[in-house]
């Protein structure tokens, strides 16, 4: 019997809404698959558009520290930082050392609890009916225990100022935190025994959605999603902020850029953070958190522009900053590094079945907040 | 049949389905309360004491929920599908033994009637995904379709190794056999083949692919809602609860165990034990669920196809060596669980390597400098 | 607001006289101004050039930017100015190319030819500015919602005083006069 070779198939449509039941946030994918295989993803962005560059224009720099809060709401000291140091660069003042030590801290373990979350989400896109969501945000709670200790909020800081922090840790914050880093590093075994080895998570995340070292680096991605390909490229190593040259910690890489690959590098990110945070503790110095300023609670910058890069959990997170000499900026521009990684998703996904449009999106581990601010 | 016989059958029959009914409840609060227990939290505790009155509160809510049908469907289809799902799940019953002499109509092919009935409800999951009218549901049916019919000639050739050696369908006369070694020791391929089968039969983690299309949104089932989802549900609890019923019956020896030789002490124990070996395969059926994660389609049909339909043909021909030549029961135990050794191994040493070619480094940072 | 002007007026300068001479012999023949934004060069090509010298930031073996880092566009009173901010994961410099557009032709050519990942910088750019990247593959709204048409938020002359309505009827307006004009 002859087989039929001009049969007339039609590419489906396949709208993966903004609604989407494995979070994410409101991101809205368009497949187009011929029977299982996806031939084509078009990405639209733009639920979450909330303006913030604009309403930057308009606020002052205490106030516009609210708002970088909201744009990255999982990684909400490590946006904060982007911004205040961007000011400082700008301005030419430096934090005072008890300052920079707690904003180190804080940006760690938000780090901690930001991978926690994706660990938390991913397990939910791979199908372990909630397991590994419970194990991720178990962590995600000790840990904001600790930022409400410190900042009175479990989410939204708005904590760092320009020229240093609102106000100084509470008493115990040391003890704490060390009791809250030897729960996190029983934790992390766990979650890694649970998912890393899991032969059925291999066969998900192996080979599926990688992208090379060149392709990278021209879509200009960073973060996990860079390293899981090789690139040893980390804005704490290459321009080193804060107190960051001061420690010691190690930088993981993956090497073939699929999705186990990116999983891997965020788990072992959350070791490195430990020890980070516990180094820092031992250095934390007493003194003052708060450079003299502005007086009167203004800050105003000088005339010019800078462009500062900090390390977010998702990669390399950039505010560049023009300033005419008021209150407000003239421009902010932010360059969120989910933005830019999602730029690469149509190439990952292209050829893969749909199944593995979720797994890979889950391992891009993007947040609308900073996609569309 | 006198009117007397037909009406004691009605309501034998209607108690029945009346004790399923409960049983296939309890199973969702035991499911919730034990997957919670994985999760470290603890499950239902508010709705009655320990949260025993959550089946019921879930039943009233369904009940009460506007079930509504969307424009666009084909009404036939969609009216239909639940019917064609749910029914087959509930007259599968009719012929299981919970013990020697409980049971509504016993038949000399049980088990051929149980097997060939459940698969009906696969058509019933693609008049779902048809009518419904989304493409969600029309992907979900065709892969369920797929996977169910995949996963019958495993799940059907394995069972067939149990009845080759009992010698009837029958599964009173199944069970009645297992005096002397239980076919879990006699057939160990057998049993990793129905329980696996038995999961994929019933779209059940880690194969549950078809139902969590996109992740939650639940494949051919995504445009019902109210009473019309709950058959589903109900179905789907009572097949996970036939599963675990039948690998109690066909492996570990049914009621048999330990216990008084007559009067309604032997009764009772008969149903202790069968209810105590049925749970702790619902046990394993939760835990699987609860830890792993699920299988994408095409790694599904290749373990279906590739691995287990292959390890059902090789039971099947050992069983036919056993019997025809009359080999001593120990050769059958020997043989099988060798087998399923080797497997194992060969399947650690594929693991390890594949494993080894995991590459990962890393990029010592001392003091902000990269050291090697 | 004046533009922010030449290097030295207040802001702080962390000099790179290395970085500097490179750039300097490097971008001899385009005409280009020098300046710093604090530890960085900047470098401002004309327009018509700037693809020229994006493909000689990335191709150079002494410059090697293979990263684009962001993609700014900022509105002046006078002029459109886009800032290309470059790294060189080999090397490990950095500097910022510029490339002005005045207000009447706010048109620059695309450099998604020479970073891929300058794909949706430039879209964001174009539809909250309205300044078009020429030579751009799918220069389509990205943030916004397609009715937004013809009008740029990020522009300082955007009315935002003004309490717009934007409600589905106003979207659904905006497609049939769409339909209608083809």
């Amino acid at each position: 019997m002859p087989v039929e070779h001009d049969l007339r198939t039609v590419d489906m449509l396949l709208n993966m809404g903004p609604q989407h039941p494995s979070t994410h946030g409101v991101f809205r994918m368009v497949l187009r698959i011929d029977g299982e295989r996806v031939t084509d993803v078009e990405p639209h962005i733009g639920y979450l558009h909330r303006g913030s560059e604009k309403l930057c224009e308009r606020e002052n720099y205490r106030q516009i520290v609210t708002l970088f809060d909201r744009l990255d709401y999982l990684s909400n000291f490590n946006n904060e930082l982007g911004f205040v140091m961007a000011a400082e660069k700008l301005m030419g003042i430096e934090a005072p050392e008890r300052a920079q030590f707690i904003r180190v801290i804080l940006c760690e373990l938000n780090r901690i609890s930001s991978h926690m979350m994706f660990y938390g989400a991913y397990g939910a896109d791979v199908g372990v009916f909630g397991t590994s969501f419970m194990y991720g945000f178990r962590e995600r709670e000790t840990i904001q225990q600790l930022f409400e200790s410190v900042t009175g909020a479990r989410m939204m800081h708005s904590y760092f100022r320009v020229g240093g922090v609102f106000q100084d840790t509470p008493d115990g914050f040391e003890a704490a935190a060390g009791k809250l880093l030897s729960q996190l590093k029983r934790s992390v075994e766990e979650c890694d025994r649970l998912l890393t080895k899991n032969e059925i998570f291999l066969e998900r995340t192996r080979g599926v959605g990688a992208i090379s070292a060149a392709d990278a680096v021209d879509y200009g991605m960073s973060g996990p999603c860079l390293r899981a390909c090789g690139v040893a490229q980390d804005v704490r190593l290459i321009e080193p902020y804060l107190t960051y040259n001061r420690f010691d910690w190690d930088i993981p890489l993956g090497k073939k850029g699929d999705c186990w690959d990116r999983y891997w590098v965020r788990l072992e990110e959350v070791r490195q953070s430990i020890a980070i945070i516990e180094q820092a503790l031992k250095l934390m110095p007493k003194g003052p958190i708060q450079a003299p300023v502005a007086k009167f609670g203004f800050v105003k910058p000088p005339v010019g522009e800078a462009y500062f890069r900090a390390e977010n959990p998702r990669g390399e997170f950039g505010v560049y900053l023009v300033s005419d000499g008021k209150t407000s900026p003239y421009r902010v521009k932010i360059r969120g590094p989910s933005f830019v990684n999602l730029m690469a998703l149509r190439q990952m996904t292209v050829g893969h079945y749909i199944a593995d449009a979720v797994v890979i999106l889950g391992s891009l581990d993007i947040v609308l907040g900073e996609v569309d601010r | 049949m006198t009117w007397a016989d037909m009406g004691w059958l009605i309501l034998a029959i209607v108690i029945f389905i009346g004790f399923i009914t409960i049983v296939v409840l309890g199973l969702t609060y035991g499911e919730r309360k034990i997957i919670a227990r994985f999760q470290q939290r603890l499950g239902p505790t508010r709705t009655g004491p320990f949260g025993l009155l959550q089946p019921v509160a879930d039943a009233l809510k369904l009940l009460a929920k506007e079930d509504f049908i969307p424009g666009s469907v084909d009404r036939l289809s969609f009216w239909i599908a639940p019917i064609v799902v749910f029914v087959p799940a509930f007259i599968a019953w009719v012929t299981i033994p919970f013990t020697r002499d409980i049971v509504i109509s016993n038949m000399e092919f049980g088990i051929f009637y149980i097997l060939a009935v459940s698969g009906l409800s696969t058509a019933g999951l693609l008049m779902a995904g048809w009518g419904s009218f989304n493409k969600y549901a029309m992907l979900g049916a065709v892969r369920s379709a797929a996977q169910l019919i995949s996963y019958e000639l495993p799940l059907v050739v394995g069972v067939l190794g149990v009845v080759m050696i009992s010698g009837s369908l029958d599964l009173k006369v199944i069970v009645a056999e297992q005096d002397g070694l239980w076919f879990a020791f006699m057939q160990p391929i057998a049993l990793v083949l129905f329980l696996i089968a038995g999961l994929a039969e019933v779209a059940r983690a880690p194969f549950d692919i078809p139902v969590a299309e996109s992740e939650v949104v639940g494949g051919p089932f995504v445009e019902y809602s109210g009473m019309h989802w709950s058959m589903f549900s109900l179905a789907e609890y009572a097949n996970t609860f036939a599963v675990a019923v039948l690998a109690t019956i066909l492996f570990l020896g049914g009621w048999r165990g330990p216990g008084p030789d007559s009067g309604w002490g032997q009764d009772v124990m008969m149903a202790f034990w069968f209810l105590l070996k049925t749970s702790l395969v619902l046990l394993a059926i939760f835990w699987v669920r609860a830890t792993v994660p699920r299988l994408r389609i095409d790694q599904l049909m290749s373990l279906a196809w590739v691995v287990l339909l292959p390890l059902a043909f090789v039971n099947m021909i050992l069983t036919a060596f056993y019997l025809y030549y009359d080999w001593p029961d120990w050769t059958m135990v020997a043989i099988s669980f060798a087998v399923l050794a080797a497997i194992g191994i060969a399947y650690q040493r594929r693991r390890v390597s594949r494993l080894a070619t995991i590459e990962t480094a890393k990029v010592r940072v001392r003091q902000g400098k990269v050291v090697a | 607001m004046s533009a922010p002007p030449p290097k030295g007026a207040g802001a702080p300068v962390k000099a790179d006289p290395k970085m500097e001479a490179l750039l300097k012999e490097a971008y001899a023949s385009f005409g280009a101004t020098f300046g710093y934004a604090v530890d960085e060069v900047t470098v401002l090509v004309p327009r018509e050039r700037i693809v020229e010298a994006a493909r000689l930031a990335k191709g150079d073996d002494r410059l090697k930017c293979d990263y684009l880092r962001c993609l700014a566009v900022v509105e002046y009173p006078d002029k459109f100015q886009a800032s290309y901010m470059l790294w060189s994961t080999s090397l490990g410099h950095k500097f910022m190319l510029k490339a002005d557009a005045p207000k009447s032709d706010a048109a620059i050519p695309s450099v998604t030819s020479v970073w891929r990942g300058a794909d949706w910088h430039e879209r964001e750019g174009s539809e909250l500015f309205g300044v078009t990247f020429t030579g751009h593959p799918n220069l389509k709204h990205l943030l916004l919602f397609d009715a937004f048409d013809g009008k740029f938020p990020m522009r300082k002359d955007f009315p935002y005083e003004e309490v717009q309505d934007w409600t589905p009827e106003v979207e659904l307006r905006w497609l049939k006069e769409k339909e209608d004009a083809r």
